[in-house]
């Protein structure tokens, strides 16, 4: 009975589609498209549902088209309130499917501006500041006396001189950087060599980045087979 | 065929299960590393160990079941170790993916301080908002109006209520929260520099895969991130830490898994260093045979 109930678990079941994708080291076959297959099915099935009743029903349906279904007598209940300013957001909802009529589809571009305008108008500004001007001053060599440095210092807990040396390799590495993108002038002589030590600093940050993501790798292949062990209690965590 | 051409030559299939056995070991013998804090880690650490207590922390679950194995240990310990302070959590997500994940974080937590002999209170300590569409907006609305960004938890209680959600009830806005927390598997922390902390001067700290740690380094340096938790190996150094508290305040032990996880990272890492050197070593040495017979 024991042994039946576990060969019928859901754990099973996740168990033998996760060696089924692990199938797919071997080769490509018959097994590791039916995992793939009813992956993409299932997110597209869980996506669809959640996304329904996570923000289409509390947002639109409940407080605008379910109140004028009862009130065409389409559905029954309690009557709900209807709140008018839905139709706004409803019809630029709605604007989106116009793409399926060659006719209208030029309409998508309504709802497509006004996001963009918001969206742009929203982030430009903060998004400039976040990620180009902080990062600008941060890499300007300012004085040591000053408090930026002293509370590096103390976050990091490295001396001032540390501080102060790390602020010189950040700033030389990203002038040597733009350097290395500056076709206008010829890499050539000392400005050559300058460049090439610009993709010298590239190369070790984007070994940085690889070996992180091989980690990163490791990390999610150990979460399977953690899975996998405890599946076959090797395993109690 | 010499024995460094044979080595060129072995098939792929040997290497997979030098490094399957090299990853199962330290799983199926439970070998725990002991691993030295990183700085980033310990900002965040040190942030949360000085919040007091009936401070406001909110989490945010932006990421699928692909990333739960560096990022889900990592919610966990850092919601263990809040409620050991007596900081009060709220749970948000702003994917849909995410918000199961975070819902099993807030069960599985709740649950480890109902054995471990102090239960928790639901809208007391700790509340689960759930999703809310609209990533960037949800962000700037919670600066704007809590109560109108979230007129309603996971389970649909009312968050203004004063006598079942106590915890949602007193806040307003950014002013009330005292820390968020973002667990992302995409750029949502940088979402939240943009608009929570550029707008609003909200404290912020992420947690995110070792995929992109590279890209958030620059964020602490200038000060708009209070700390990161960068992959498995801020995982493991958090729940080995926050473990040794609760064994210590609440006398029990949680389940380990980034701590046993990150030694099986450690000797795949070296076994692939090992397989580069080999295969570096073995390429050399061919060249060399081959002139030797011309």
């Amino acid at each position: 009975m024991g042994i039946l109930h576990w060969l019928f678990s859901w754990e099973t079941l996740a168990a033998f589609l996760t060696l089924a994708i692990f199938s797919f080291l071997y080769k490509e076959n018959p097994v590791y498209r039916l995992a793939e297959y009813l992956f993409v099915g299932l997110s597209a099935g869980y996506g669809f549902a959640m996304t329904y009743f996570l923000a289409m029903k509390p947002n639109l349906m409940d407080p605008f088209i379910i109140p004028i279904m009862q009130r065409l007598h389409l559905l029954g209940g309690e009557l709900l309130p209807i709140n008018w300013w839905y139709i706004i957001p409803t019809i630029f909802a709605l604007l989106y499917l116009s793409v399926i009529t060659p006719k209208y589809s030029y309409l998508i571009r309504l709802p497509f501006a006004f996001l963009l305008g918001l969206g742009s108008g929203m982030a430009i500004p903060r998004a400039f500041q976040a990620s180009i001007l902080e990062q600008m001053w941060d890499t300007i060599l300012h004085s040591p006396n000053w408090q930026g440095y002293a509370e590096l210092s103390k976050q990091y807990e490295w001396s001032l001189t540390v501080v102060f040396i790390s602020a010189i390799i950040i700033f030389v590495s990203v002038l040597a950087v733009l350097a290395y993108f500056f076709f206008s002038k010829e890499h050539k002589g000392a400005y050559g060599k300058f460049a090439r030590f610009g993709i010298i600093v590239l190369m070790i940050g984007f070994g940085a980045s690889f070996g992180s993501t091989v980690m990163a790798r490791y990390s999610l292949l150990i979460g399977r087979l953690m899975f996998l062990l405890k599946w076959l209690h090797i395993v109690s965590y | 065929m010499s024995f460094w051409e044979k080595l060129s030559k072995l098939p792929r299939f040997w290497i997979y299960l030098g490094l399957l056995i090299v990853m199962i070991l330290p799983i199926v013998l439970k070998i725990k590393a002991h691993p030295k804090m990183g700085l980033e880690t310990r900002l965040v650490y040190d942030y949360i160990d000085h919040m007091k207590p009936g401070s406001v922390l909110l989490m945010n679950f932006t990421y699928g079941p692909s990333s739960m194995p560096e990022l889900h240990p990592m919610a966990k310990a850092v919601m263990r170790h809040a409620l050991l302070r007596g900081v009060k959590v709220i749970g948000m997500s702003l994917n849909i993916e995410g918000t199961g994940l975070g819902l099993d974080v807030f069960n599985s937590v709740a649950k480890e301080f109902q054995e471990a002999g102090h239960p928790l209170q639901y809208g007391k300590d700790y509340v689960y908002l759930g999703y809310k569409t609209g990533y960037a907006m949800v962000i700037r609305g919670i600066g704007g109006d809590f109560h109108e960004t979230f007129p309603v938890d996971y389970f649909g209680h009312s968050t203004s209520d004063e006598e079942t959600m106590p915890l949602t009830a007193r806040i307003h806005n950014y002013d009330d929260i005292d820390l968020v927390i973002d667990f992302s598997a995409s750029g949502s922390g940088a979402t939240w520099i943009t608009y929570a902390y550029q707008q609003f001067n909200q404290k912020i700290a992420i947690g995110i895969t070792a995929v992109m740690g590279a890209d958030y380094q620059q964020y602490i340096r200038t000060g708009q991130l209070v700390g990161l938790l960068n992959g498995m190996k801020a995982a493991a150094d958090y729940e080995a830490a926050v473990a040794k508290l609760m064994e210590k305040e609440l006398h029990y032990t949680p389940p380990p898994y980034a701590t046993v996880g990150i030694t099986a990272v450690t000797w795949a890492q070296l076994y692939l260093i090992l397989m580069v050197i080999v295969g570096n070593l073995a390429f050399f040495m061919i060249r060399k045979q081959q002139r030797r017979r011309r």
